[in-house]
């Protein structure tokens, strides 16, 4: 048991936090003074490519005048309600779908000509059809995050051993009950593998949505910089919205995890 | 794996349910026109306003012009995305020190997100194919880069244990039995990759283009030529369903021996 909830403790820090990517470090660490060398040499055009003190110095800026907080929080407040409708959605569509042979033949041609389309494509028509805004970006966020958790549900659902069913039924378990004790924990992994990977896709459609309306979150505040020409917040922006990426990406998969702790985890690059 | 396949959810439809797919495809058209008739909106066309635009944009070239573009774009990105992403995979997975030296630069570097690069793209390179061949190639690499060195990783022990024992040289244990064992993961490296790719050119063509699918929507939005907006959408799903199902094929025609 202790080991156990050491193990557990490590777990928590991001996976690249480690003291075994120690060579990764310093190589990162030699990479970046190389850049500083190169923009202080004035080998790169430093209008256009500040080095990274000056990045730097824009980023603790930013964040010293607490300007970061109102794009960081914007991009976040759609991205959190967006992710949550859409993993609601798809948990439902893909276990409808998983469960009911004669409902997954009937929708496949209809959602299987859906599914491909880009929420990003959709950008021009939302505008036109709910208006720019909140609700926007949120039902933006929550396509796409709701077909790849849907699918990926799906897939877990049709995975399920037939055995454990008829057991269920065997033992007289409600279909309601059957689906909320069995049928849902069973395809959780691979809902929750959907769900990480729809978290990098939120942020991707949230910050695309934001730069073509310009009004809120990361997204405008990166393209605000960039015409008023102020290049090193730019770039602070940017690093800003990657680290926004990694956290959220860590907190999910950390999440995850701790939902999944019966299960053992896969131990793949990246999710060790 | 073989799991993989019996569950794999396909098009594939059996002789008794085609009727019930094609029965409710169907209905979903009509369901959509009648839909439409009732709200009698400009912003919702029913689907013979919206066929008619298709067959209108398919005429006069403008659909095929913009079509064959993002086409391009998305291909040159995602072969030159395979064509980096692949070595360096098979570099990382066979080297732990690779690995240790490069993971925590591409664990940050693959959480960022696209859009924001593109601002910075443009500034240093101007709007251009090399703009978006790069864009595409830091979109699309990191999935076919992590798979491909997962899949290296990943073989089977006693494979290995076996070739040793048998004497098998280097170039010979590679060839035969590291890479067709990482075969299968590559690939579905690949698959994630390359709608990917196609998503990042037209979000560029939509931020940044003059030209492409991505910006012909843009200009069908501005001119309020809604059906034609609905049409281009229509054929980028189409795009993506030949994508998948294309995959797919081909994924059961070149591993098809993993699978059994």
């Amino acid at each position: 048991m202790k080991v156990r909830k050491q193990i557990y403790f490590m777990r928590r820090l991001p996976d690249s936090i480690r003291l075994d990517y120690l060579p990764g470090y310093i190589f990162l660490i030699l990479l970046i003074g190389l850049w500083e060398a190169a923009s202080l040499a004035q080998l790169v055009d430093t209008r256009y490519l500040p080095g990274p003190g000056r990045i730097g110095k824009a980023i603790v800026e930013t964040i010293d005048r607490g300007r970061f907080l109102s794009p960081v929080t914007q991009t976040i407040a759609a991205m959190i309600p967006g992710l949550a409708l859409g993993t609601f959605l798809g948990i439902c569509g893909g276990v409808i779908m998983g469960r009911m042979p004669a409902v997954r033949t009937a929708f496949t041609i209809p959602i299987e000509m859906l599914r491909p389309l880009p929420s990003i494509v959709l950008i021009p028509l939302a505008l036109l059809v709910i208006g720019d805004g909140w609700p926007m970006e949120v039902l933006l966020i929550a396509l796409p995050t709701m077909w790849i958790v849907w699918f990926a549900t799906l897939k877990g659902v049709l995975g399920i051993s037939k055995t454990l069913i008829d057991n269920a039924k065997l033992f007289h378990i409600g279909p309601l009950q059957r689906t909320m004790f069995l049928v849902i924990p069973a395809a959780s992994p691979m809902m929750i593998s959907g769900i990480i990977i729809a978290t990098g896709l939120s942020l991707i459609v949230a910050v695309t949505v934001e730069i073509v309306t310009g009004n809120r979150g990361l997204g405008a505040a990166i393209i605000k910089s960039q015409t008023a020409f102020q290049i090193p917040t730019m770039y602070a922006y940017v690093i800003l919205s990657a680290i926004l990426g990694y956290v959220m990406n860590w907190l999910v998969k950390s999440g995850g995890r701790r939902l999944l702790r019966w299960k053992q985890f896969d131990n793949r690059l990246g999710t060790r | 794996m073989k799991t993989a396949q019996s569950t794999r959810y396909s098009l594939r439809l059996f002789n008794a349910q085609v009727t019930l797919a094609l029965a409710s495809a169907i209905c979903c058209l009509v369901l959509w026109h009648l839909v439409a008739v009732a709200v009698h909106s400009v912003l919702f066309p029913g689907p013979p306003r919206v066929f008619a635009a298709l067959s209108e944009i398919l005429r006069n070239g403008d659909l095929v012009e913009a079509l064959s573009l993002t086409l391009r774009r998305t291909l040159v990105g995602y072969i030159m995305a395979a064509v980096f992403g692949i070595p360096f995979g098979i570099l990382i997975g066979s080297h732990r020190f690779a690995y240790r030296l490069t993971w925590p630069g591409i664990d940050f570097v693959r959480v960022l997100p696209i859009p924001a690069l593109l601002p910075v793209l443009i500034l240093l390179l101007g709007v251009g194919e090399l703009m978006y061949s790069i864009l595409i190639v830091i979109g699309a690499i990191f999935p076919i880069l992590i798979h491909t060195a997962e899949g290296v990783r990943a073989t089977n022990q006693t494979l290995s244990d076996v070739s040793r024992i048998l004497h098998v040289d280097r170039v010979r244990l590679w060839v035969s039995v590291l890479l067709p064992n990482a075969l299968p993961e590559v690939f579905s490296g690949l698959k994630i990759s390359l709608p990917i790719s196609m998503l990042i050119a037209l979000l560029a063509e939509m931020l940044a283009g003059s030209d492409g699918l991505g910006h012909l929507i843009i200009i069908y939005q501005r001119s309020f030529e809604i059906p034609q907006m609905y049409a281009a959408a229509f054929i980028i799903a189409l795009c993506g369903l030949t994508i998948n199902l294309a995959f797919d094929g081909a994924e059961n025609r070149l591993l098809g021996w993993h699978y059994r």
